[in-house]
């Protein structure tokens, strides 16, 4: 038998499991209902039959449930009225307080973390600086994706960032794509000093390196900014200069320089112009800059930058396949092999070179030190999670969802990390000068702070909270509610696969930094040891001038009277430090085919006395024959590259000056062993000397140095009254040789040493967890017998094998990455295994301290205590 | 039978129309409507509820539980002054488009 009442409450029921449905509603619809079936009841249907209609034509309860779902859901969320909210605000200052008393109970543990993620996000921030301001190098020039560095490949595929000067011009005449050009002529190569006579006051004179000869049209092309004068007209005279800002407040104080006369050399006034300002992320930055005259403009032989400034419209790609092949087309004579003409975006040119490498080295390392960073936090978080178990169960049986509880544990990541950002801004602060000084850059933490960098910083905090809070979030919101709120006697925390493979990569990336500073420090050590060939201590080094080229042999003589002087030469830079090349000679027997490239060097009898170099063959130049100055030197290197059997007597023909060869020195070593050694010639025409030498080098005896120098100053004022006197001792300027490489060095151990630091907090935060997870097991063993050496053992195994893991991970990249940098070098040192051996007995010390320092702890405690506590 | 769209658009007009004649509850809605449309609307109690609720929630109507005179608690709906004024919006906009399809109509029927 039907009953209408029975039916009508399970239907009821059924609408009752929709959360959507109210029980108002239900009622509602349970009096809508029984109308119906009453009003059909009344047209003849029986009870059963209505009800059924009328049910059936309602829907099912997820229909109707969703409709109403619909009706009282706002818009924008979509969460249906009976879920908990995903966020509460009300819970913010709870997860906040809770936050904060957890650090508070586990100090130790959250110092670790916060420690951790400090000194990475330091390293981070700093590392971002020193990017950014590499990045930003030449970006200021508003032509600068118009400005091209000319290049030319060799055949044998070597970039020479020097062309010809006749080059430039032949092809802005040949091209119209080519808006300006201009070649820079270093004048600083030999002396250059400048003058001031002020009014009333004593005469200004300074010694200058860095003077260029420019093209008219280099203003036009380099955008820099004018402090005074007009860009339009400041190469307009032949006498015209115009000074760098720095220059112009040597030389004139808060004066304006504009029209005012320095006096170049001696001889020449040339009028200053304009005065401009080059910021410091400028890779051309000339203190001086004049107008080159076009007498070099046929020259095929003298090389220097040159740079070209094409029409915006013209596609660089495809313009510079068309000047491909005008160097051997317009060169005078004809040249073996195929010399490929290129551009360089001016942007490109302070990277170029391989520096960009360093860019993405030190990128990848301060990616690196962060992730050691984070990876501390996650092991802490989820090792420690034991303690928060009972936390995460309660709130989950009140109601918090596995969102609201990520949301909760990322906040915390995210608080840490802000914190740690503060810190880490406040220790960048603090070190930043440190990094200027090793990098000569004037980086600031804020100047010029675009919002974009504010919201890089800002994004790299997030960024650090979510990468530290992701994993243990995840983690510890999936616990069941009921294993944490269960008394459990199986606290033993499980071996987490995580743990494993994250301790055994922070250790991977901490060995691969120590053994790459060993690498570096042992390829320092080689090129440091390596004998030079020369001789450069007690060396005095005396910038040249023109009276002093007038009055030489008479201030040479003089010099020699002092028993302290041993001998007395000049050239044009210290033997290791020349550079300069040419392909202005021939000798008997050349191959018609070879174009040449040997390095020369324009000096003076006693050179090779002075500096102490050995010769192989032959002699030295030598005052008692007569027409020696018209003879040659060459090295070991000249005579295999000149396939010479015979060389001494040999005639030789250098820049069209004939002369024999009359000793061959032995090789010497260059200004970085990054360089080969070249053939060299060296000549004491002093035809070549105007214009070409720059320094007097001094031998003298090592004791009374100060007195000597007093001497030579006196010798030097009397010969050159009208030029001041500049002197260095060169082994100190032997020292600055291999500055990059000791800079490099100097980074790494600061870097190898932060990730070792980093990895090692890790390890003492786990190894003080585990030591405290097995407090029972220890008192135990040690009531039954065993001794403090054992537990040490015991707790250190495990440990000891992740960071041998670690080592045989890191050693293979070491060995790449080092070997490929050491390919960069001439010379180079070996890398042996006994530097990965030392790498890895460093990790396994640095790790055993915290280690050995937990477990002696937990091991050495009075056992009654540990069992005692239940 | 009309078009669901349709239905669904003339809901909430034909609810105030219905209210504008005094309070009502979701049966009797029902029933007038199916004598009104004689069918042609398929209305169910399904649809109609989540509509009152609704338009309760904009303000439009208002809603009170009452003991009927056969003793059912029964929940009466009834107009508010907003809903009037909406009433009166609602009236003149279809209005508006009734009077248009039948000028278009007319103007068809002529030029065929």
């Amino acid at each position: 038998m039907f009953d209408l009442e029975k039916a009508v409450q399970t239907w009821k029921k059924g609408l009752a499991s929709n959360p959507s449905l109210e029980d108002g509603f239900i009622a509602e619809l349970e009096v809508s209902l029984r109308d119906d079936v009453t009003g059909l009841v009344r047209l003849g249907m029986t009870e059963e039959k209505a009800f059924l209609q009328v049910t059936s034509e309602m829907g099912r309860a997820a229909d109707i449930g969703a409709e109403f779902h619909k009706v009282y859901t706002p818009r924008w969320s979509g969460r249906p009225s009976w879920r908990a909210p995903r966020f509460v605000p009300d819970l913010v200052w709870d997860y906040f307080k809770v936050a904060l008393r957890k650090f508070k109970r586990q100090k130790f543990g959250a110092l670790i973390n916060l420690s951790g993620l400090a000194v990475g996000l330091t390293v981070c921030i700093l590392i971002s600086l020193w990017v950014r301001d590499e990045l930003s190098y030449d970006k200021f020039l508003k032509n600068r994706d118009h400005l091209y560095l000319l290049t030319i490949e060799h055949p044998n595929g070597g970039l020479d960032y020097n062309v010809p000067y006749a080059l430039p011009p032949i092809l802005a005449r040949e091209y119209p794509e080519i808006a300006q050009y201009s070649r820079i002529y270093e004048m600083g190569i030999s002396t250059c000093s400048f003058s001031y006579q002020p009014k009333d006051k004593p005469r200004i004179m300074f010694y200058e390196d860095s003077f260029d000869l420019v093209d008219s049209g280099f203003f036009s092309m380099f955008s820099f900014p004018f402090v005074h004068g007009d860009p339009e007209k400041a190469l307009l005279n032949a006498d015209s200069l115009v000074i760098r800002e720095e220059v112009a407040r040597k030389y004139f104080g808060d004066e304006n320089p504009i029209g005012k006369t320095l006096i170049f050399n001696n001889r020449e006034g040339l009028v200053i112009s304009g005065v401009i300002r080059i910021p410091a992320n400028s890779h051309l930055r000339p203190d001086f800059i004049a107008r080159l005259d076009n007498d070099l403009a046929e020259d095929w032989n003298w090389r220097d930058p040159s740079f070209v400034l094409l029409n915006p419209r013209t596609s660089p790609a495809s313009f510079s396949k068309k000047i491909e092949g005008s160097l051997n087309k317009n060169f005078p004579q004809r040249l073996p092999g195929t010399f490929k003409v290129g551009l360089m975006p001016i942007a490109e040119v302070h990277l170029g070179f391989g520096r960009m490498s360093y860019v993405y080295i030190f990128s990848v390392i301060a990616a690196f030190i962060l992730a050691i960073a984070c990876i501390n936090y996650m092991n802490l978080a989820t090792a420690r999670s034991g303690s928060r178990t009972r936390e995460v169960g309660l709130r989950k049986v009140m109601g918090a969802g596995r969102g609201q509880l990520i949301q909760q544990f990322l906040g915390e990541s995210l608080l840490m990390s802000a914190l740690a950002f503060g810190l880490a801004l406040a220790l960048a602060r603090i070190l930043l000068p440190f990094l200027n000084r090793l990098t000569g850059k004037p980086l600031t933490m804020f100047s010029g702070t675009s919002p974009l960098w504010l919201g890089y910083f800002l994004g790299l905090m997030v960024l650090v909270g979510v990468l530290a809070g992701s994993y243990p979030a995840f983690f510890l919101s999936a616990r069941r509610p009921i294993d944490g709120l269960r008394v459990s006697s199986d606290s033993r925390p499980r071996r987490s696969v995580f743990r494993v493979i994250s301790v055994v990569g922070q250790f991977t990336i901490s060995v691969l930094l120590i053994s790459c500073t060993a690498a570096v420090f042992r390829q320092l050590h080689y090129i440091r040891n390596r004998p030079l060939g020369l001789d450069p201590d007690n060396v005095v080094q005396i910038t040249y001038n023109p009276s002093l080229l007038r009055n030489f042999e008479i201030f040479k003589r003089e010099l020699l009277l002092n028993p302290r002087v041993l001998s007395v030469t000049r050239g044009q830079a210290v033997p290791y430090n020349e550079d300069y090349k040419t392909g202005g000679i021939e000798w008997d027997g050349k191959d018609p085919e070879l174009l040449p490239l040997v390095r020369y060097s324009i000096t003076d009898f006693d050179l090779f006395e002075t500096f102490g170099m050995e010769f192989a063959a032959g002699r030295s130049f030598s005052r008692e024959v007569p027409g020696d100055r018209a003879n040659y030197v060459i090295n070991q290197k000249a005579v295999e590259y000149m396939r010479l059997k015979e060389p001494v007597g040999q005639r030789l023909k250098f820049w069209d000056q004939e002369g024999r060869i009359i000793g061959v020195v032995k090789d010497f070593h260059h200004v970085s062993l990054h360089r080969e050694i070249l053939p060299q010639v060296f000549t004491i025409n002093p035809r070549f000397y105007t214009s070409w030498i720059k320094y007097i080098f001094v031998k003298v005896s090592p004791g009374g140095l100060p007195e000597t120098l007093r001497a030579i100053q006196k010798a030097a004022g009397k010969y050159a009254p009208d030029y001041p006197f500049e002197a260095t001792f060169l082994d100190k300027g032997a020292a600055s040789l291999y500055e990059s490489e000791k800079r490099l060095g100097k980074i790494f151990t600061a870097f190898a040493f932060l990730a070792v630091f980093i990895s090692c907090l890790g390890i003492l935060g786990l190894a003080a967890f585990s030591a405290e997870q097995r407090t029972k097991e220890i008192g135990i063993r040690k009531v039954l017998g065993s001794s403090v050496p054992g537990i040490v053992a015991l707790l250190s195994r495990q440990f000891s094998l992740r960071i041998l893991a670690a080592n045989l991970i890191a050693w293979p990249i070491a060995y790449y990455a080092m070997r490929r940098w050491l390919q960069g070098f001439a010379y180079r040192t070996s890398l042996g295994f006994d530097l990965f051996v030392l790498a890895g007995m460093l990790s396994l010390f640095a790790a055993a301290l915290p280690i050995i320092y937990q477990s002696l702890k937990a091991a050495s405690a009075n056992p009654v205590k540990a069992l005692r506590y239940e | 039978m009309i078009s669901k769209n349709l239905v669904a658009a003339s809901t909430k007009p034909i609810i105030l129309s219905l209210l504008f004649r005094g309070e009502s509850y979701g049966y009797q809605i029902l029933q007038r409507i199916r004598r009104v449309a004689g069918g042609k609307l398929a209305w169910s109690s399904a649809m109609l509820y989540p509509v009152l609720h609704r338009l309760e929630k904009d303000g439009l109507i208002q809603s009170k539980w009452k003991l009927s005179e056969e003793g059912r608690m029964r929940k009466y709906y009834h107009l508010t002054n907003l809903g009037r004024k909406e009433l009166a919006v609602e009236k003149e906009q279809w209005l508006s488009v009734n009077d248009a399809l039948k000028d278009l109509w007319a103007a068809a029927e002529t030029t065929d």
